[in-house]
């Protein structure tokens, strides 16, 4: 029987003292794979790379390399590569030094390493930098040196810890790229932790999401945010973030503040009666003159409109309870009126509007609403109610 | 206009206060080339006629050659036994986060506060007891145990500070825990390895306790013991003397230069995303 390739967790959890860091994931990542971790800072994303890399035991469960477990092998002979968010270059040693370190420590022959090292400094663009030290490079440069350092070594993971966060906003998206080429080029199987839901959509083959160090959905980039598997997961994916609020139940509707919007037939006659409706600002539209082409419509008394060029966006009030903005409303009661954020009870929406859209702040208008996107949460404990991604994990 | 004046004021009696540190050296180059007349006559006055003839004098009265030799031999061996036994003993205090390597390290650091003269009574019967009095290796040994607390702990120190980042991409580019000392440690801790080379070296250079109780023979007898006994013996020729203390400061003087670019630099620019350009 053949072993099965790529990395995977089974049950891995960590703890430091009382406080669980990451609890009970599990996970499988096919060769060759670029999965991301993501999650808000603290989810326990960064551990858990920790974990796979061997930089930190596990309290529980154990991480596999092609069907061998990890537990005694010592980071310096699990054959993974790091990329670290500050870089973590060695300042002494030259580019090319930084850059053949691995290989020099693997005994490889001078020829072949000088080889390797002129070939990743060609692929990055670091030829002209190769007798340069670490001091004299730019953040981007420096960047670079610490993917080529990965890079050359051949392993058979990459492990990367926000290896983009420090770049400046178009030096990230150019990196981005440099990335994805670089993943497809070498086909090595990727595991890049990130806290920004852009990378994660735009890197990933498949995209984990974490919080307080528990698994909340895995799946691809376009069925995190087509299906979520939960409140948390439908609040963190997507920008502008989606529009969520506390509603009822009733006869085939759902009753949010003064509107009653048809739910679709993706949605079974068994649903609670409360329930937090969500809709994403992309799925509310301008109705055009022609009318709402079926669509239920809201009419609305814009709040606020900003003005992003590519897109207008119109906040508007909503007469329903207001939730947490992590997503995070759980049970009704005591504990979720804790958390009300606005003390005029109302909840905030956003439509994205196309841009030039006919819309001022002083001028109510009326919105289409596109119910085939109309997610459904159960206000006891956030879950989908419309059925998750087949990928998703709780 | 008042601030100018403030700023000369400042720099003049910055100026005067770095000359006053400069006057016992003045009086150590000028005694040592004054004639042996001419300083009996004014020990404080300014030198009348240069002459190179203490120097003679001072190699043909002692053993000079051999103390300094001695000196030399002592000072080098224990400083690199302080250095290779120091790096290592932090390396595993700091690198392992061992249990209870805090409380090591601290109990290591407490034994600074002991003075070297409370220790050479047992000391003298623990080595005469090991037939070690006046040989290198029982001076050595008690040189380098004296050191080694503050030099491991100020090391540990040092390597308590370093990017733990760097060294955790050593270990998962190839280092175990012992390559990474010698490849990346100890390249980055340059600075207080040369520091503390200085300073072992000026502690076993200048020293006269352990020398003149656990080296008695001329044969073993370090410079700064072996100036001592000639000055005993040479009450009246003052500049002798002091031409050997002129002398027996250079080597200090040269390794001091010699390290000072260690000293000044700071290695770890550039590591990071903060550091260096």
């Amino acid at each position: 029987m053949t072993a099965v390739r790529g990395v995977e967790l089974r049950g891995v959890g960590k703890s430091y003292g009382e406080t669980v860091a990451v609890a009970d994931v599990d996970l499988r990542i096919e060769d060759g794979e670029f999965l991301v971790l993501v999650g808000p800072s603290g989810c326990g994303k960064s551990t858990l790379l920790r974990l796979i890399a061997g930089l930190e035991p596990a309290t529980t469960g154990s991480v596999l390399l092609d069907g061998h477990d990890l537990a005694e092998v010592p980071p310096e002979d699990r054959d993974m590569a790091m990329v670290f968010q500050d870089y973590a270059l060695y300042p002494h040693m030259t580019v090319a030094r930084n850059l053949g370190f691995g290989l020099k420590l693997r005994g490889m022959d001078r020829r072949e390493r000088d080889r390797r090292v002129e070939e990743a400094a060609r692929m990055l663009g670091l030829d002209d930098l190769l007798d340069r030290r670490p001091s004299d490079l730019s953040g981007g440069q420096r960047q670079r040196v610490a993917l080529g350092r990965a890079a050359v070594r051949q392993p058979r993971a990459f492990l990367m810890d926000e290896p983009l966060s420090n770049l400046d906003a178009s030096l990230r998206t150019s990196m981005r790229a440099e990335l994805t080429r670089l993943h497809e080029r070498l086909g090595v199987t990727t595991v890049y932790v990130t806290h920004d839901q852009v990378e994660a959509m735009t890197l990933g083959t498949r995209v984990a999401v974490l919080r307080d160090g528990l698994l909340q959905q895995l799946a691809t980039p376009l069925a995190l945010y087509e299906r979520p598997a939960n409140l948390f997961v439908a609040g963190f994916v997507g920008s502008p973030r989606m529009n969520l609020a506390a509603a009822k139940v009733a006869d085939g509707t759902v009753r949010l503040g003064d509107w009653t919007l048809p739910l679709d037939g993706a949605y079974g006659r068994d649903l609670p009666e409360d329930v937090i409706v969500g809709i994403r600002p992309s799925d509310l539209h301008l109705v055009p003159d022609g009318g709402a082409d079926g669509r239920p419509t809201i009419s609305v008394s814009p709040a606020v409109v900003e003005e992003l060029g590519s897109e207008r966006q119109v906040v508007f009030p909503v007469a329903a309870r207001p939730l947490d903005l992590d997503g995070d409303v759980a049970a009704p009661g005591a504990d979720a009126d804790a958390r009300l954020l606005a003390d005029d009870h109302r909840s905030y929406f956003v439509a994205a509007l196309p841009a030039r859209a006919p819309v001022t702040a002083d001028r109510d208008l009326t919105l289409a609403v596109d119910v085939d996107w109309l997610y459904l949460f159960d206000a006891s404990d956030g879950r989908s109610l419309r059925g998750a991604s087949s990928t998703t994990l709780s | 206009m008042t601030a100018r004046l403030g700023k000369g004021v400042s720099r003049l009696s910055l100026w005067l206060l770095a000359a006053l540190t400069l006057v016992p050296l003045y009086f150590l180059i000028a005694t040592s080339l004054r004639p042996g007349r001419d300083y009996a006559g004014d020990p404080g006055g300014l030198p009348g006629a240069l002459t190179l003839s203490n120097f003679d004098r001072l190699l043909e009265l002692s053993d000079f050659m051999r103390w300094l030799g001695n000196s030399l031999l002592l000072t080098g061996v224990s400083t690199i036994v302080v250095l290779v036994a120091a790096t290592m003993a932090a390396h595993a205090l700091t690198y392992f986060e061992l249990p209870g390597s805090t409380v090591l390290t601290r109990a290591i650091a407490s034994l600074m506060i002991v003075p070297p003269i409370l220790l050479v009574v047992p000391l003298f019967v623990e080595l005469a007891r090991l037939d070690l009095i006046d040989s290198y290796l029982g001076a050595i040994l008690i040189y380098s145990g004296l050191s080694l607390p503050f030099a491991t702990y100020m090391l540990a120190r040092f390597f308590s500070t370093m990017p733990r980042s760097v060294l955790e991409a050593a270990r998962m580019d190839g280092a175990g825990p012992l390559r990474i000392l010698p490849t990346v440690v100890v390249p980055l801790a340059k600075p207080a390895l040369a520091t503390l080379a200085v300073v072992t070296a000026f502690f076993v250079w200048n020293d006269l306790l352990i020398a003149l109780v656990f080296l008695q023979s001329d044969e073993h007898r370090p410079l700064m013991a072996g100036l001592t006994t000639l000055a005993s013996r040479e009450t009246e020729s003052v500049p002798v003397l002091i031409s050997g203390v002129m002398l027996s400061v250079l080597p200090i003087v040269a390794l001091y230069l010699a390290m000072q670019r260690f000293l000044v630099r700071g290695l770890y620019a550039g590591s990071s995303r903060g550091g260096g350009s």
